[in-house]
C-alpha cells in the first residue's frame, strides 16, 4: 500500500509547484493523473520518488517511511518508476538493457528472464532484438524498451509518467492490454500520468486532474 | 515544379545493425528504402507509420544529420532548385527548412524570451564582430524582435500559452511548455518549410486546435509543413495529404481520409 501525505514540491524555493497532494493506493488500485501543460504532473511524480531539489511531505510503502530514500533504492521496495521520456542505455543491446533491469538476479537467471520477455515481444521490428543497440532504436521503440525495463523486474507498484508518448496507435493498444494483464496477474497498483484520456479511462479506477498543484476529481 | 517545395527521389539509407559489424561482418539494416515524396507549398503533409518504420530517419536525411546512401533531395527556394545532398545541417537550416525534434531543443539557461529572440536572428549576426561591437543593425534587430514579442505575446491573446512565461528560464519549464516554445520559435523563424516530429506529443489536448490553426495560417501565408504524428484526432482534423511509411517504404499516399481507411493501415497502424 502506498500512502503519500501532504506532499509539496518545487524546483526553486520561492516558487512552489505541488501544493499539498495526498495519495492513498491499496494493492490492485489504479490512479490516473492528468492536467494541462505545466500543471505539475511530472513534478508530482518526481516529488513522490524523491528526485526534486525542494520537497516536503511523507511517503509510506506498507507502513514504512521511504520519503528520504534515494530514488535508486525504490526498486528494492517493489516500486517501478518510468520517468518522462524513458531512460535506457543507448550503447547496450536490447537484451543487455533488459538484463540491466534485473541486475539483482544472478546472471543466468536474468538472461533467461530477459530472453523470455524478448521472445514474447512483438513490439520490435524483427526477432534479432538481442543484437540491436538500443541507441539505434527509434524514439517510440526506446520508450517501449524503457517501459519493459520497468515491468521486467515485476514491481508491485508502478509509477508511470507518460509511457504512451511517441507510440503508434496499434502499439498503444498492445501495451495497454499488456499493462492490464500485468496489473491483474500481479495484483499490482499503478499511478499513471497520461494525456490520453481514453487510456486513463480504460486503465485507471480513479482519475484526478492536477490544477495549480492540487488534485481535483476528473469528470470523464 | 512551381508549387512543389521539397522533392525526395529514390532515397536509400541503411544502418549497421549490430556491434559485430565493426569486426567486418556486414550486417546492415535498410531503414529507408527507395523513398519518393513531394511536399507542396501551402499544404500540411503528414508522415505516419508504426514505431521503427523510419519516420525520424527520413527527417534526419532531410535536414542533413544523416547522409543518404542513394537518391537525392531537392529544395525549391523561390524558384531556384537546390540539391540538399551532402549539405551540412546548418546550411540546410539557412536554406529555409526548420525542424522540431522529438525532444525539446532549447537553450536551457536562457529565458523563454531570449530563446524566442534567437528565432529572429539572421545568419549575418552570427559573425562574432556583430556581437562585440553591437552594430546599429544588430541593435535594430534586437529592438524589433523585442517589440514583436511584446506585441504578439503580451498584447494579444494569440499566444496565451506563453503568457507569464517570458522571463522564466527555458530549462525550468515542463516538457510540454518547452515544446510549445520550440513550436512558436519555429513559426516565427521565417522558414519556408517546417518539419515537425510529433508536435502534439506530451501536449495537452486543449492546445491541439490552437497548434493546428497556427499551422494552417502558416501554410496559408505561403509556407509548407511536413509532420510526423501519432495523434489520430490531430491527423484527421488538420492534415490534408498523408504518406504511410512501413519498414522504410511508402505504402500508401494521398488524401488523409483515404490513407487512414486502407485496410492495411487499419490493421497494422490503427488496430
Amino acid at each position: 500500500m502506498l500512502k503519500v501525505e501532504n506532499i509539496h514540491g518545487a524546483y526553486r524555493k520561492d516558487y512552489p509547484i505541488i501544493k499539498g497532494v495526498d495519495i492513498l493506493l491499496s494493492p490492485g488500485e489504479t490512479l490516473g493523473i492528468t492536467g494541462r501543460n505545466g500543471a505539475g504532473k511530472t513534478t508530482l511524480i518526481r516529488a513522490v520518488v524523491n528526485d526534486l531539489p525542494y520537497r516536503s511531505g511523507r511517503v509510506f510503502i506498507d507502513g514504512r517511511q521511504i520519503n528520504n530514500l534515494s530514488p535508486c533504492l525504490l526498486k528494492k521496495f517493489g516500486i517501478g518508476v518510468f520517468l518522462q521520456g524513458g531512460q535506457i542505455f543507448p550503447h547496450l543491446t536490447i537484451l543487455e538493457n533488459l538484463r540491466m533491469a534485473l541486475h539483482d538476479l544472478p546472471k543466468n537467471a536474468a538472461l533467461r528472464k530477459a530472453a523470455k520477455m524478448g521472445k514474447d515481444l512483438t513490439f520490435f521490428r524483427d526477432s534479432k532484438y538481442n543484437n540491436i543497440r538500443a541507441g539505434n532504436l527509434s524514439g517510440g521503440e526506446r520508450n517501449l524498451l524503457a517501459l519493459l525495463m520497468v515491468l521486467i523486474s515485476e514491481p508491485r507498484m508502478l509509477i508511470l509518467d507518460e509511457p504512451f508518448a511517441g507510440i503508434s496507435p496499434a502499439n498503444i493498444s498492445l501495451i495497454s492490454n499488456f499493462l492490464q494483464e500485468y496489473l491483474d496477474s500481479h495484483h499490482a497498483s499503478m499511478i499513471l500520468v497520461e494525456q490520453n484520456q481514453e487510456q486513463l479511462k480504460r486503465l485507471c479506477r480513479t482519475n484526478q486532474v492536477l490544477i495549480h498543484g492540487r488534485f481535483h476529481p476528473a469528470n470523464f | 515544379m512551381p508549387d512543389v517545395i521539397l522533392k525526395i527521389e529514390g532515397l536509400d539509407k541503411s544502418f549497421a545493425l549490430s556491434r559485430n559489424s565493426r569486426l567486418g561482418i556486414a550486417e546492415r539494416n535498410l531503414v529507408v528504402n527507395d523513398l519518393n515524396m513531394t511536399i507542396e507549398k501551402g499544404c500540411i503533409t503528414g508522415l505516419i507509420g508504426g514505431n521503427g518504420a523510419g519516420k525520424t530517419t527520413v527527417f534526419n536525411l532531410i535536414n542533413g544529420f544523416l547522409k543518404a546512401d542513394k537518391g537525392n533531395i531537392f529544395f525549391n527556394r523561390n524558384g531556384e532548385i537546390i540539391s540538399c545532398h551532402s549539405m551540412k545541417p546548418h546550411k540546410i537550416a539557412r536554406l529555409g527548412i526548420g525542424r522540431m525534434f522529438q525532444g525539446a531543443q532549447l537553450f536551457e539557461d536562457l529565458t523563454v524570451k531570449e530563446n524566442l529572440i534567437l528565432s529572429f536572428v539572421d545568419p549575418v549576426t552570427e559573425v562574432p564582430f556583430y556581437n562585440i561591437f553591437r552594430s546599429r543593425r544588430y541593435r535594430k534587430l534586437m529592438h524589433d524582435a523585442d517589440s514583436y514579442i511584446l506585441e504578439k505575446v503580451c498584447g494579444s491573446g494569440e499566444y496565451a500559452a506563453l503568457n507569464n512565461l517570458m522571463d522564466v528560464k527555458a530549462g525550468s519549464l515542463s516538457f510540454a511548455q518547452q515544446r510549445m516554445v520550440a513550436f512558436v520559435s519555429l513559426l516565427w523563424g521565417k522558414k519556408d518549410l517546417l518539419i515537425l516530429d510529433e508536435p502534439t506529443s506530451g501536449v495537452h489536448e486543449t492546445e491541439w486546435p490552437w497548434m493546428g490553426e497556427k499551422l494552417k495560417e502558416y501554410c496559408h501565408n505561403g509556407g509548407a509543413v511536413l509532420l510526423i504524428e501519432h495523434n489520430i484526432e490531430f491527423i484527421s482534423n488538420y492534415i490534408e495529404q498523408c504518406y504511410y511509411l512501413s519498414s522504410g517504404k511508402i505504402m500508401f499516399e494521398g488524401l488523409t481520409q483515404n490513407v487512414l481507411s486502407q485496410p492495411d493501415v487499419k490493421k497494422d497502424y490503427l488496430a
